[in-house]
Parts: structure tokens; C-alpha cells; sequence
């Protein structure tokens, strides 16, 4: 039996595929546009932005491993 | 003095070992529910560890200052309009993307609704087998140790 497709998700399919979409992009733009491999020494790129994006991933390991089935 | 060659093993080894650890731990984590007690502590432990360690890792070998940094990003958004196009573009994705699912996520939580699952939500379906818990646990633990360690500047000799 199919559930029924609610509203978030579909939402949720978009962003999935923007996402797909977008790095396929950067793929085949060979370099000329910022990709993951640009963006992450940005985030590490100060102590700030370090530790924010460490607690965020504090958060989300906690989120996942101790809060969801 | 250690010669560079027998360095370079001693680190290949310690790389292989903190591998070993990590599976292992992966494994172990595999098995346990998230009402465990174990896995919330060893969960934080992990947590205070990543930021113990990347405050020993980073003395004196962080790129730019926070200062420096957050003056550079506020002058790109100033000077937008000079910028290269495909940088202004990327930044602008970059920006709907990630803002788009934070958002998304943060709507979801809020409203509570069937009709509105969280990310979290479909992650639990995957977590709720021990295969996909230590997979996603690895995964989790490799993007934390990247996080810790990556972007360092070399120590003045």
C-alpha cells in the first residue's frame, strides 16, 4: 500500500533536486563557480565560523543519534 | 630529529589507527537506541572531544582571525556589484539553498504537522536500523573530524 505524498515532502523533493541540480552545475562548469570545495574553507576560515559550524554539527549528531528513532 | 620519511609512516599509522577507532565506535553505536544511556554519552563526550581537539589542533595555525574574516564577508556584500558574476552567483544559491533547508526544517519543527515532516523525520528512517545507524554515525563522525582538522596553516618553523 502507498501512502500518501503530504505537502512537506514535496517540498522536501525540491530542495533534494535544486540541490542535485545545482551540483551538477558546478560539475560542468569546471571551476568557474564556487563549489563544496570552496565553500567548506569558508566556514573553517575563522575560529567563529569554526566553532559555529562544529556546534551545529554537535546539535544535529545529538538531534539524530539520541532524540530520533 | 626524526627523519622526514619515518615521520611520514608514524602518521600514516596514526591516521589508520584513529580509522580502526572510528569504525569501531561506529559499529558499537550501531547497536545502541537513542534512549540509551551510552549512546547519549558518548555522544557528547565526542561533541566536548571535536571541540577540545580542534582548539589544540588550531593554536596558532587558524587562517584568519574572526575579526579579519567577518570584515572580509561584510566587505563582499558591500561590494557585490564588483564582484565576478559567477562568484555573486554561487554565493546567492549557496545562500537559497542552505537558508532554504534550515528554514524548511526550522518551519516543520515549529508547526508540528503530519503534513509537514522534518528532516530529521526521514533521517529516521534510516537510523532506526543498526546497518543505517553506524553508517550515518561514520559519516557523522568523518564530517566532524574533517571539521576539526581541515584548513590548518602550517606551524612556523
Amino acid at each position: 500500500m502507498m501512502s500518501a505524498v503530504v505537502p512537506g515532502t514535496v517540498v522536501w523533493v525540491a530542495l533534494a533536486a535544486s540541490v542535485v541540480v545545482w551540483l551538477g552545475v558546478l560539475a560542468l562548469s569546471a571551476g568557474r563557480l564556487v563549489g563544496p570545495r570552496r565553500v567548506m574553507p569558508w566556514f573553517l576560515g575563522s575560529w567563529l565560523s569554526r566553532a559555529l559550524i562544529l556546534a551545529a554539527w554537535g546539535a544535529a549528531g545529538w538531534h539524530i543519534f539520541c532524540q530520533r528513532p | 630529529m626524526v627523519h622526514r620519511p619515518q615521520r611520514a609512516g608514524a602518521v600514516s599509522i596514526a591516521y589508520a589507527l584513529l580509522a580502526a577507532l572510528l569504525l569501531a565506535l561506529s559499529a558499537w553505536q550501531a547497536r545502541l537506541s537513542r534512549q540509551s544511556s551510552s549512546a547519549h554519552w558518548s555522544v557528547a563526550l565526542l561533541v566536548v572531544t571535536a571541540f577540545g581537539a580542534a582548539f589544540v589542533l588550531g593554536r596558532g595555525r587558524q587562517y584568519q582571525t574572526t575579526r579579519f574574516w567577518v570584515a572580509r564577508n561584510l566587505r563582499f556584500l558591500q561590494t557585490w556589484r564588483t564582484q565576478s558574476r559567477s562568484v555573486v552567483v554561487s554565493a546567492l544559491v549557496w545562500a537559497v539553498l542552505i537558508g532554504g533547508v534550515v528554514a524548511w526544517d526550522l518551519v516543520s519543527f515549529v508547526f508540528q504537522s503530519h503534513a509537514l515532516p522534518t528532516l530529521s523525520y526521514f533521517i529516521g528512517h534510516v537510523t532506526r536500523y543498526a546497518v543505517g545507524r553506524g553508517l550515518l554515525f561514520a559519516a557523522w563522525l568523518g564530517v566532524g573530524a574533517y571539521l576539526v582538522s581541515a584548513r590548518r596553516a602550517e606551524r612556523p618553523q
